[in-house]
């Protein structure tokens, strides 16, 4: 049985990944607080729903969106992932905040550290869930009298 | 990579590009009385640090980067002071075009960039830190 034979766990991950993802957008974002012309963005949550919905009802075991992988014919051939970095699961959207300087830049610091912190939270209270849920069975595997 | 130290790396590029700005704004603080040294000559020209975001191909990130250094177009200003050995006929030294104030305020914004980033670097390596607690039990 791998963890993300139970749903819970499958799910808790799903959340993971994608919080994890949206702080480096935020971390992005943070960086560039004075490039001119940068717009803030932010990871497309409908996306996130999409996944989530589609966990639920059990219709793919997968993780994330179906992503477009390189066809090995040969035995010796690279997979290879597109885009360069094999973490990329959710697409990002620009999502300006509230104010945009003269010189294009749409980035407030204080929004994108609130945002880091939103961020953080949901991570750390999925991965506490994780970490109960792994209790659980570690409890139900554990033999008895002991 | 993971996403977190894919942010961390992010955000150190931001520490860099916030440092250069310091750099580049001491010497416009150092030179702001700066003249010329014959009649005729330029003074010390303000300079504009410029940002971009950059494409790392490797990683697939995009990093910011202090990509070039510009100069304020602005007028000179002029000082009466016929001793100056720079003194024009009319007894003008053309001065630097630098604006201590403004770049005082360039200052505190670098400063809260800065520490923008660093306060994202410390909220990704706590959530890492605690996702690999995981492992400790």
């Amino acid at each position: 049985m791998r963890p993300d034979d139970v749903s819970v766990l499958a799910l808790l991950r799903q959340s993971m990944s994608f919080n994890a993802e949206r702080q480096r957008v935020i971390s992005e974002n943070v960086a560039n607080a004075n490039t001119p012309g940068y717009t803030a963005k932010d990871l497309d949550e409908s996306e996130f729903n999409r996944a989530v919905q589609r966990q639920l009802r059990g219709h793919e075991a997968g993780n994330g969106p179906s992503r477009v992988r390189m066809l090995t014919s040969e035995a010796g051939h690279m997979s290879g992932s597109a885009g360069g970095s094999a973490s990329r699961n959710w697409g990002t959207t620009d999502a300006p905040d509230s104010e945009t300087t003269v010189n294009g830049n749409s980035v407030v610091l204080e929004e994108q550290m609130v945002r880091a912190q939103e961020t953080r939270m949901q991570y750390e209270s999925a991965l506490t869930l994780y970490q109960k849920s792994l209790g659980l069975i570690r409890m139900a595997i554990k033999p008895a009298g002991r | 990579m993971s996403d977190a130290s894919d942010a961390m790396s992010i955000s150190a590029a931001g520490l860099r590009a916030q440092a250069a700005r310091m750099r580049i704004i001491s010497e416009n603080l150092a030179n702001a009385d700066s003249t010329a040294r014959e009649p005729g000559g330029d003074p010390y020209r303000r300079q504009i640090p410029v940002f971009e975001a950059e494409l790392d191909r490797v990683t697939g990130l995009s990093h910011v980067r202090m990509n070039d250094v510009a100069y304020d177009q602005s007028e000179f200003t002029l000082e009466f002071d016929p001793g100056h050995p720079a003194a024009d006929e009319a007894g003008y030294v053309r001065t630097s075009n630098v604006e201590t104030l403004v770049e005082m305020m360039d200052m505190r914004e670098a400063m809260r960039s800065y520490e923008a980033n660093l306060n994202m670097i410390e909220n990704s390596r706590r959530m890492q830190e605690r996702t690999l607690d995981l492992l400790r039990r």
